[in-house]
């Protein structure tokens, strides 16, 4: 796999690989986990005993494990080795012939 | 887990006579602007469906499709659970012979403060507005003596016999305490006397 962040060609266009979109997302995730863990912790570190606290805390662990899910089933059919042409949609802002 | 028969700070033969939350349409409003929120994206995935499907079926615009819509729907139950985290760790307990108020704020913030409840002297109970009317939710303010700050059970169900009960405990823990709640009064008269001494002297010394 080719990691170019920028391919600027001789026809001025910006190629983005796809990848580096999942890269961004990825990092995001990281972090999403990060805070997830760390409420988690705080809410059943000091929530009252009791269904509710127990309840919450399992629905959001199952709906957020069930958008990730979703989410990686429907990202493996498709092909993240393709590249996006920004300069199509931005090249009016960012190229001046 | 906090269970109640392991309160922070417990007293020998303490028992809880009440627990008290934010009412939950406080936590409901937030809840409505949201699931408006995450309709929102949905609606568009549909109207983008039935009008230009060449979009839904490319292969860039259904990958970025995915990631940014993951992404969003992961930060908005994000969102709602810490929302709700806020409101359910905030809660205040009444006992037999005090009040905690358990204040989280935020992530990493909280606070837990206890009162006595010999040390009472004043307890206001307030219920302002349409929707506090309607749904019988609203402040109790809790004066002490010695103590410039009120201590507010911020919109409870019910106010009125919130104030009443913790009225009565009161009653029957200054009975108890007779010598401390004494005490408590006459540092508080003190305060008052110092504050009026100071109120008619200072005009006076001011050159």
């Amino acid at each position: 796999m080719q990691w170019h962040l920028f391919s600027l060609t001789c026809y001025n266009t910006i190629m983005i690989p796809l990848s580096i979109f999942l890269i961004v997302w990825l990092v995001f995730l990281a972090v999403f986990l990060f805070i997830s863990a760390l409420s988690i912790m705080q809410m059943l570190r000091f929530g009252l005993h009791g269904p509710i606290t127990r309840w919450t805390t399992i629905i959001y662990i199952v709906v957020s494990v069930g958008i990730i899910v979703i989410s990686l089933v429907l990202l493996s059919g498709l092909d993240l080795n393709a590249t996006i042409d920004i300069t199509n949609s931005l090249g009016d802002v960012l190229l001046v012939n | 887990m906090m269970k109640l028969d392991n309160l922070p700070g417990a007293l020998p033969n303490e028992k809880i006579q009440g627990i008290f939350r934010r009412h939950w349409i406080t936590l409901f409003s937030l809840f409505a602007i949201l699931i408006v929120i995450i309709i929102l994206p949905i609606a568009s995935y549909l109207f983008l469906s039935f009008t230009d499907s060449s979009v839904l079926q490319n292969n860039t615009s259904l990958v970025l499709l995915i990631l940014g819509g993951s992404a969003f729907f992961l930060f908005v139950i994000l969102f709602l659970y810490q929302h709700f985290l806020d409101h359910w760790l905030d809660i205040w307990i009444v006992t037999n012979s005090r009040i905690l108020n358990i204040e989280q704020k935020g992530l990493f913030a909280r606070t837990i403060s206890e009162l006595r409840l010999y040390r009472v002297q004043d307890v206001t109970s307030e219920v302002n507005g349409f929707m506090r009317s309607l749904l019988n939710f609203g402040m109790v303010y809790i004066q002490t003596a010695g103590e410039k700050e009120r201590f507010t059970f911020e919109d409870v169900h019910n106010p009125n016999k919130v104030s009443k009960l913790i009225l009565t405990l009161a009653e029957q823990d200054r009975k108890e305490h007779l010598e401390e709640a004494i005490e408590a009064i006459d540092e508080t008269s003190l305060d008052n006397k110092q504050h009026i001494v100071d109120a008619h002297l200072a005009p006076h010394l001011e050159p």
